[in-house]
């Protein structure tokens, strides 16, 4: 009796605590994923020489389907996204046209931000393309919590991305990220992204400010606030095509 | 004239054959040399100033660090300013500003809806000064299909279409030809998006299939608006009077420029690789025209041995009936300079006609030399003062002190055995 009590004590705490590594990316996974959904959103985008903000309206369905309107400032309105599968182009109001992002270009930033056009259309899964394990490393320049569990996530070797592992720091019930840190092969930070302000929005509990600080210039950085978010109402198959596109989006 | 130099004087025409035969090798000597040093000299100053006047300039200004980390921001404010006082500098001939910044530029494929550009590729765009340009460089010889950009006034509203000119290779990956409209899309400096129409009025080929591939060029004035750069450049290229000026006229600029944040450098220093591929095969160049010199200096010995050898017995003679051995090292010597001036002499005239026509019809390089990504396929030779001195210096130096050698020999014979022995 006296062994059983903390043997069962030591199970039911790393039951608790550490949440099957499989669950855990299937929720990281499933956060922000829908068959289709319908979001408005502002960005803000500081850099070391000028600083603004982009308020958006973005429609997506499944995995492979992405349709971005910018609603303001005036000099980019009217500017929009159209992404599906790998191909990705944008539509220009100022000349009334719409390029085609060549692959050469998708390394490059989007709209300004440190978010690249990879990183819109790359269809990377924590499930699928990454192995992960807990990790007592905590990520750099942040004093460890208790109340937070670390993954390590190492891409697959298919995947393919210019960091060599992510530490993800998560905070369960519900299962939700706060912290990623990503690393290259030195175990040099290249960025980092931080997740705050929880709310339900849309029907779910999602952290609905993202912000992405890349570690060789930390004065910069880029802000997503959801300020308006619905998942599953349907979206028309129209919106994802050029023509749509070609029409600023307003079809 | 004393008796010694008439002797000399009379020798040479004594024996025609032998003096013909030595004056034929000492002028081979000087010919040789001489088209060595001019074909060295015009190949390299020709890559320099071809690469230097058709591109880079000979000096370049920029702000401190651009030229390590190119960005956008890192522009030269007050540029006119600037180069106003570095045009009032002595021997700057000319000076052209510069914008670079990179770009997405897209083109329609046949058949498409009208508005949708899917044919694409990254470039990097230079705004040029098109008057300014054309002063200072030889940027638009480089245009191989329609025309240079022409100076138009700056369109605020960048509304209407532009005009643009692409490197060859950039223009078959976008599948266009001159005249054909196309979409230059950026980030302006002030980060908002930047994008306007073009048409394109010319095709440039610079001979670096590299740069070609991905360098697209607009007016000053249009890339000041469209990228938010209002009187701002990247760059200021400087051209001066002469290739010797560059080391000067860069001191004198730098000495302007170094307190306003800018950093003033000569071609060698940011055109490095091309500096220094060109230095590696000029050394291996010089120690051949060492090699074609020493030859020279050789063969100008052997004949001037041979000479003296030959007339061992004279010598003994002129020793026998009195003669100091002093006066005979004096009257050989006298003999090979004679001969070594009419060999200077005729070693001029046959290696201007020589470099006059490897200077007009070089020679084709198979394969091509390629330094820092410019493709040369002609050398040709220049004809510099180097081509004249430095072998005249040889051809006397030898002759003299070559001469020397088998005169003292000469003068210090037994009389007696060498008229005996020949």
């Amino acid at each position: 009796m006296s062994l059983i009590i903390p043997v069962i004590l030591i199970l039911a705490s790393a039951g608790v605590a550490q949440p099957a590594v499989a669950d855990v990316l299937h929720d990281l996974d499933q956060l922000y994923r829908s068959d289709n959904s319908h979001s408005e959103m502002s960005m803000h985008i500081v850099t070391e020489h000028w600083e603004r903000t982009l308020t958006m309206e973005i429609w997506s369905e499944g995995r492979d389907k992405t349709f971005i309107k910018v609603l303001s400032p005036a000099r980019q309105a009217g500017s929009a996204t159209l992404r599906i599968g790998s191909e990705m182009w944008n539509y220009l109001p100022n000349t009334n046209s719409t390029v085609r992002i060549p692959p050469s270009m998708m390394t490059g930033s989007w709209m300004g931000s440190d978010i690249t056009n990879n990183d819109i259309v790359k269809e990377i899964t924590y499930e699928s393309d990454y192995t992960a394990e807990y990790t007592t490393g905590h990520g750099s320049g942040n004093e460890h919590n208790d109340n937070l569990f670390y993954l390590k996530l190492t891409p697959e070797p298919s995947t393919a991305v210019v960091w060599s592992y992510i530490v993800c720091a998560i905070s369960t019930n519900p299962v939700l990220p706060v912290r990623e840190e990503y690393y290259d092969q030195h175990d040099n930070l290249i960025k980092t992204i931080t997740f705050s302000d929880v709310q339900t929005m849309g029907g779910r509990t999602i952290p609905t400010v993202m912000k992405v600080i890349p570690a060789d210039k930390p004065e910069q950085s880029t802000t997503i606030t959801w300020s308006n978010t619905s998942f599953n109402q349907g979206v028309s198959e129209d919106v994802f095509t050029l023509d749509n596109l070609q029409d600023g989006g307003n079809r | 004239m004393s008796l010694i130099s008439k002797l000399a004087w009379r020798n040479i025409f004594r024996q025609k054959r032998r003096t013909i035969l030595t004056i034929l090798s000492m002028t081979g000597g000087f010919v040789l040399s001489s088209l060595a040093i001019g074909w060295m000299d015009g190949s390299y100053g020709g890559m320099i100033l071809f690469f230097t006047n058709h591109r880079t300039g000979q000096i370049q200004v920029h702000k401190d660090g651009y030229l390590n980390d190119p960005s956008i921001y890192d522009t030269i404010d007050d540029y006119m300013s600037v180069g106003e006082q570095i045009e009032a500098t002595d021997d700057v001939r000319a000076w052209a500003p510069r914008i670079y910044t990179g770009a997405l530029l897209a083109s329609r494929v046949q058949n498409s809806p009208p508005g949708i550009y899917a044919n694409s590729a990254a470039a990097s765009v230079v705004g040029i000064d098109p008057v300014m340009e054309q002063r200072a460089t030889d940027f638009s010889d480089q245009i191989t299909d329609g025309e240079m950009l022409t100076a138009s006034p700056a369109d605020s509203s960048l509304r209407a279409t532009g005009q643009i000119l692409l490197g060859r290779e950039l223009a078959i990956t976008l599948n266009v030809a001159v005249g054909d409209s196309l979409i230059l899309f950026s980030q302006a400096a002030d980060g908002s998006g930047a994008d306007r129409r073009y048409i394109v009025t010319g095709i440039v080929s610079t001979g670096n299939t590299e740069l070609d591939r991905a360098s697209c060029y607009i007016t000053m004035a249009d890339a000041q608006l469209l990228f938010a750069l209002e009187g701002r450049v990247h760059e200021l290229v400087v051209m001066t009077n002469s290739l010797s000026d560059v080391e000067r006229v860069t001191g004198e600029i730098s000495a302007m420029t170094d307190p306003l944040g800018l950093s003033t450098a000569p071609w060698k220093v940011f055109a490095k690789e091309f500096y220094n591929g060109m230095q590696a095969d000029e050394a291996s160049l010089k120690i051949m025209l060492a090699i074609i010199i020493a030859v020279a200096a050789l063969g100008v010995l052997n004949t001037i041995l041979m000479m003296v050898l030959e007339r061992r017995r004279e010598f003994g003679v002129m020793k026998a009936i009195g003669t100091r051995p002093k006066s005979i090292v004096k009257m050989i010597v006298l003999e090979a300079s004679i001969m070594g001036l009419v060999s200077v002499v005729l070693g001029s005239v046959i290696s201007t006609i020589g470099l006059m026509i490897l200077s007009k019809h070089g020679m084709i390089l198979d394969p091509p030399l390629d330094y820092g990504g410019f493709t040369f396929r002609e050398m040709v030779a220049s004809i510099t003062p180097g081509c004249y001195w430095i072998p005249a210096i040889c051809v006397m130096v030898t002759a003299s002190i070559v001469s020397l050698i088998p005169a003292v020999k000469a003068a210090h014979t037994d009389a007696a055995k060498s008229m005996r022995k020949v």
